[in-house]
């Protein structure tokens, strides 16, 4: 809990921004000098953190994530340590609020919304963008070489390189996307047509005469009809079958002719009193029949003979297709009808799914129109911007000239498509410089937003809805409608898949290694469930738009039947193969994330747990607060086994943090791995270690006593502001493709406060992230020519 | 038989299906160097085949006690770890007393496993980031590749066992670039390496089918629409944006020239089934692929240099057909502990078993008087000497090859401490031709490799 103190009243003043630098030397300088720079100054610095440096304001706000910790660390009590001198209670309140009164001013200072980066497309974003642009499972980024990963996340735009290797790749799946548009081999149009003479029931002598004769009352079948010819159909699909006819009737009546489908299997079945109607004598047989459709002939020539036509939707069972003449009615005398031929054909459009996408224009225009309108609705789409008139000249251009060299026009117009996707618009993210004028920060055009947000909550490219708001300049006004579209779109589910799995750095699982003789319950399937595990876990709260503090504490998981013996759970009624389930645990049993197999694997060694790694985990991950880094000289913690050390392993681990050197850092970070003792290298739960000796899960945190798992999720309930803080940057990091920066540190705060009054909601964030000043900003001019001459450093 | 025994290692082989095929392959398309493409009067003068150059990876450091002969000069008795190069080792020198110094923390903290691999053939410290302006320096390989470039159809091959990249901060505030990567094109540019036997051979000998000119001439298209776009694209970007588009344009420009060469440099034609049906999962026979398509790059001239990681540095790699239950980095903070000791060994001869396999591949191969083992130099090494200590001095460094007759193997040679094993990648690239006079922190070429 935070505690409050006592706030003198200059400082109220300095909360109010008006501090002057006289409070900053005596509250913060001051207080550095009288309790901090004993340990912490020098080489030699007390866990490799320096404090002499910070003599004004300017230096306090370039490290301002640092000092985040500083003022955690002061504000609880832990520093300075117990053993030391402690600081008056107002004393140290002034040294917090002097701190967050200059935290207050930087906020309040126009806004920077640091510098905009050129971003590769990801593996992922580039799958998934060619998913949306063709509706096509493509997966060209499997031969693509692995991505870079910084902050432990795969967008991250400086290391996102393009290597002549890769550019092979783009190349070649651009090419291998052309060809799915427009396939060399386009599918075969299903269609069967027979002549009228020709089809069943067969009969002596062929008539020369195209046209073959049935009525009614003669005395065989082939002379009556019904005519009929086998349909192949195999393909479920919509359907027409035809018949080109004319009749002529005795006594001048209407002459009715229908189209019927029969089978032995079929389903739609012809009512008997129905199948009465239908004239001839080969009706008789006995075989279901459907009528699919009645025509009036109104034909009374071979010249004038007309086509009649009959959906057939439901295919199942079609065996044949037949024409026949109804029985006339009120003892009128029979017709003759003349049927030239009998047949099917598809309907349905059979090409693939990317040739639909590509070629929308209407195939009537002439070919140049057509080719440039579907190559320029390819390209906005592609590129996520308007189609320049420059652009598509040259992809034309690009086909004339295929043509011109003897190539066919689709020829031509796979080279098109592949260029457009394998140019720099297409694999880069690219976004204009600022208008030159401008001095502050400006908007981003809203065709960039739109692909800054797509990406953020897709990973993939804006649908045509996002894109053609954008294109009209109303994107910024409806934003939040936008944002709630899209949460709602299954694409979003990328922010889970990519995002949060990328945060939790589960990606390590599927190389990490257990020893099975010791874990007999490990295997490859268990090892896909937990991650599966965690995906659904956080997918459940995720599409509630649950609490993101549920991360931490939710007494429910998803599990599988592996899962399911891994927690000692009895599944009742018993989960079936391939079966997930969302159970709940009994209280104090198992705790969010913390307790999910993959997490408590993937932070243990093949052969034992390791409460390092979980502590380091726990604080990298979910306090934003990485433990620093080991000084060089000093071997790893828990390899170091040179001196013979007895007892517990955990007791062995305390016995050889007894070294000064190493006992700063660790004392902090075993402490949370130790709180999670009762779970082995699996995740099950556990009352030994590996050596047979018990558990003892309680452990001290800044001098606080915390009893296991229990006591490790209230301490981090507790400190939900840490976790909010630690998730924010992460995703900040994530929806920006880059490292955060100090000026970035105002935005970050607004996120927090937005995600406490949004009862940490997951849309909460995600909204906070979408509205903060560098997501929807860009540096202005100026601001951009000053930012290029302060960082002379930067290559 | 204790964990060490090499022995017993040896027999847990398992032997690449269909590895008679690809061994069978190297006849059909091995067309002795250069000969198919010359007149015939002209190929019967001796022209020298060129100098290959091969750089091959282990990470973690080894142990050394093992692996240290005692004695400078010939090799006899060769300790435990590389024993399994006795039947090779006429062509092999151990170099020790080479030091990787860039791989040192300079202040940086800890992060060794990083440094190790980006610092080892670039002779540059890499600069601490977790993703933002990386930086080391051009590897050796690439230097080469950059003035071999026009004689073959790929600069350079980049192979591994494990894929980067794997989302996590890899080693102490470094990106996994870092760790991942042994060949830097550029400062700024690592090169990712294919772990995929099968596209590594596509890369190599695919698309000999007969419409390749055809097929030149679509691709030869699209990539003039992409430079023709460059202009345009350059009005709309700002500064920093350009730097960025000049990597993706610098990789245009690579297979443009990659497609020139092609037409000079046709892709020997591969009979049909050369590689297996399916991708080996298992380690041994896939390195062993690797070693395959490697030897057949140098013997059909696709290329000249080839860097081969057999594992990202800090890789915690199980080496479950040794029988091995523990990740590899873990093993090497051994602490002196007898038995993780045992396991390191065996990894480490593991690991030099398959270098004597690609060595005594290349020596298989006839080529002009003699063999392609002949004309290449093979180093291998790891820019960690005892994987506990993460020390960057006495690394453990072995260079296989005759190198066109300028090295003289069957040695151990032992250089002053704190040799820059850049002097080596010097050295390596001067025999093999190549206009060099430093790399990284190199002092100089060394003496007595020949």
């Amino acid at each position: 809990m935070l505690r409050i103190q006592p706030v003198p009243l200059t400082l109220v003043a300095a909360w109010a921004g008006i501090a002057s630098a006289g409070d900053f030397t005596v509250d913060v300088a001051g207080f550095l000098d009288r309790h901090c720079i004993d340990c912490h100054a020098g080489s030699d610095a007390e866990m490799g953190l320096t404090l002499d440096g910070f003599r004004d304001e300017a230096a306090v706000l370039a490290a301002r994530p640092g000092w985040r910790k500083i003022l955690s660390r002061v504000e609880s009590g832990e520093m300075p340590p117990p053993e030391a001198e402690r600081p008056a209670a107002a004393e140290r309140a002034a040294f917090l609020a002097a701190v967050r009164a200059s935290f207050a001013r930087a906020d309040a200072a126009p806004p920077d919304p640091g510098p905009t980066v050129i971003r590769r497309l990801s593996r992922a974003e580039y799958d998934n963008t060619i998913r949306d642009l063709f509706q096509t499972d493509f997966r060209a980024g499997a031969a693509f070489p692995a991505d870079g990963v910084g902050y432990g996340l795969a967008n991250i735009a400086d290391v996102l390189t393009v290597s002549p290797l890769l550019m092979e790749r783009y190349l070649a799946a651009a090419e291998e996307v052309a060809a799915l548009v427009l396939p060399v081999e386009p599918p075969v149009p299903v269609a069967r047509y027979k002549a009228g003479k020709e089809c069943e029931p067969s009969h002596r002598s062929l008539p020369r005469n195209p046209f073959r004769r049935i009525r009614g009352g003669e005395e065989n079948p082939a002379a009556t009809g019904p005519l009929n010819t086998p349909a192949a159909i195999d393909a479920a699909g919509e359907y027409v079958v035809r018949a080109r006819v004319y009749a002529e009737s005795p006594d001048g009546g209407p002459v009715r002719v229908a189209l019927m489908a029969a089978g032995r299997h079929m389903n739609a079945r012809l009512p008997a009193a129905d199948l009465a109607t239908i004239d001839g004598l080969w009706t008789e047989v006995a075989e279901p029949r459907a009528i699919l459709g009645v025509h009036e002939i109104t034909a009374r020539s071979a010249a004038e003979a007309q086509t009649i036509e009959s959906p057939l939707i439901h295919t199942a069972g079609v065996e044949r297709i037949l024409v026949g003449a109804l029985k006339p009615t009120g003892g009128a005398a029979a017709p003759a009808v003349y049927v030239e031929w009998l047949g099917y054909e598809a309907t349905r459009d059979l090409r693939a799914a990317p040739t639909k996408a590509f070629l929308r224009a209407d195939p009537a225009l002439p070919p140049a129109q057509r080719d440039r309108e579907n190559l320029g609705r390819l390209v906005t789409r592609a590129w996520r911007r308007p189609a320049e008139t420059g652009t598509v000249d040259s992809l034309i251009s690009l086909v004339d000239d295929a043509v011109a060299a003897g190539r066919s026009r689709e020829d031509g117009l796979r080279m098109a498509i592949a260029a457009v996707l394998a140019a720099p618009e297409f694999v880069f993210r690219i976004e204009g410089p600022p208008p030159p004028e401008s001095a502050g920060a400006v908007p981003v055009p809203d065709v960039e937003l739109a692909s800054r947000l797509s990406y953020f909550l897709w990973s993939s490219c804006p649908d045509q809805e996002l894109l053609d708001l954008a294109i009209r300049g109303e994107l910024a006004a409806n934003l939040d409608d936008q944002v709630r579209r899209m949460l709602a779109d299954p694409r979003s589910a990328a922010l889970v898949d990519e995002f949060v799995m990328q945060w939790l750095g589960l990606g390590r699982l599927a190389v990490h290694g257990v020893d099975a003789d010791r874990f007999p319950l490990w295997q490859k399937p268990l090892s896909v469930a937990m991650v599966e595990e965690t995906r659904r876990f956080v997918g459940d709260v995720f599409r509630a738009d649950g609490s993101l503090l549920a991360l931490l504490d939710a007494d429910f998981t998803w599990v599988n039947r592996g899962l399911a013996t891994l927690y000692g759970l009895e599944a009742q009624p018993p989960l079936r193969q391939d079966e997930w389930r969302r159970v709940t645990f009994p209280p104090g049993t198992r705790s969010g994330l913390l307790t999910q197999a993959a997490i408590l694997t993937v932070t243990s060694n093949p052969t034992r747990t390791s409460p390092v790694k979980r502590g380091k985990w726990i604080l990298e991950t979910l306090l934003g607060d990485p433990p620093p880094t080991a000084p060089a000289d000093v071997p790893s913690i828990e390899d170091a086994g040179r001196r013979p050390l007895t007892g517990t392993f955990r007791q062995r681990m305390e016995q050889h943090r007894a070294d000064p050197r190493c006992a700063g850092c660790h004392r902090r970070m075993d402490a949370f791995g130790f709180a999670l003792e009762q779970f082995d290298p699996i995740g099950q739960q556990r009352t030994q270690d590996e050596a047979g000796l018990p558990i003892d899960a309680t452990t001290d945190i800044g001098g606080r006593r915390l009893d296991g798992l229990v006591g490790l999720k209230d301490y981090l309930l507790e400190h939900r502001s840490d976790f909010i803080r630690a998730l924010a940057t992460k995703c900040l990091i994530y929806a920006l493709g880059r490292g955060l920066e100090p000026e970035d540190e105002a935005a970050l705060a607004k996120i927090e406060r937005a995600v406490e009054t949004s009862d940490y909601s997951f849309s909460g964030l995600i909204r906070a992230v979408v509205h903060s000043v560098p997501f929807r900003m860009r540096r202005g001019a100026a601001q951009e020519a000053a930012a290029r001459t302060t960082a002379g450093d930067t290559p | 038989m204790t964990a060490a025994d090499p022995d017993r290692f040896v027999a847990t082989q398992r032997r690449l299906p269909r590895r008679s095929l690809l061994r069978g392959l190297g006849a059909a398309v091995g067309l002795p160097w250069l000969e198919s493409f010359l007149p015939r009067a002209a190929a019967a003068t001796a022209v020298r085949p060129p100098v290959r150059l091969g750089f091959v990876y282990v990470p973690n450091g080894v142990h050394m006690d093992r692996w240290r002969p005692a004695e400078a000069g010939p090799l006899g008795d060769l300790p435990p770890t590389l024993v399994p190069l006795e039947g090779v080792k006429e062509h092999v020198l151990v170099l020790s007393g080479l030091a990787a110094d860039k791989a040192r923390s300079y202040g940086d903290g800890p992060g060794d496993h990083a440094r190790a691999m980006a610092a080892f053939l670039t002779g540059a410290h890499p600069r601490k980031t977790d993703g933002k302006n990386i930086l080391a320096g051009i590897s050796a390989d690439q230097v080469a590749a950059g003035q071999f470039a026009e004689f073959t159809r790929l600069p350079s091959l980049e192979i591994g066992c494990e894929a980067g990249g794997l989302t996590g901060t890899c080693d102490w505030g470094y990106s996994c670039v870092y760790n991942s990567s042994i060949s830097w094109k550029s400062p700024t540019q690592p090169l990712p390496h294919e772990t995929n036997p099968r596209l590594v051979f596509e890369r190599l000998f695919g698309g000999a089918d007969g419409k390749q000119a055809e097929r030149r001439a679509s691709r030869r298209s699209v990539l003039d629409f992409i430079r023709d776009d460059a202009r345009r694209l350059a009005a709309r970007v700002g500064q920093a944006d350009r730097l960025k588009l000049d990597e993706y344009f610098t990789a245009v420009r690579e297979v443009e020239s990659r497609l020139e060469r092609m037409e000079r440099l046709p892709v020997p034609t591969v009979p049909a089934g050369v590689l297996p049906p399916d991708e080996p999962q298992e380690l041994e026979p896939r390195i062993r692929l690797l070693c395959d398509l490697l030897v057949l790059a140098f013997q059909t001239d696709s290329t000249r240099v080839c860097s081969f990681s057999l594992a990202n540095e800090g890789s915690g790699m199980r080496y479950e057909n040794l029988g091995i239950k523990d990740g590899h980095h873990e093993l090497s903070h051994h602490g002196g502990d007898p038995e993780k000791l045992a396991k390191i060994a065996a990894i480490n001869a593991f690991h030099t078993a398959q270098f004597a396999y690609l060595l005594g591949r290349l020596r298989d191969v006839r080529e002009a008087e003699g063999t392609l083992l002949d004309n290449c130099i093979v180093a291998y090494g790891c820019g960690n000497s005892d994987g506990d200590r993460h020390n960057h001095d006495d690394l453990p460094v072995l260079l296989g090859g005759r190198g066109g007759g300028t090295v003289r193997g069957g040695r151990h040679v032992h250089f002053a401490d704190e040799t820059p094993v850049t002097d080596l990648w010097l050295s390596m690239l001067q025999r093999a031709g190549v206009a060099v006079d430093a790399i990284g922190d190199s002092s100089g070429p060394l003496d007595g490799l020949s």
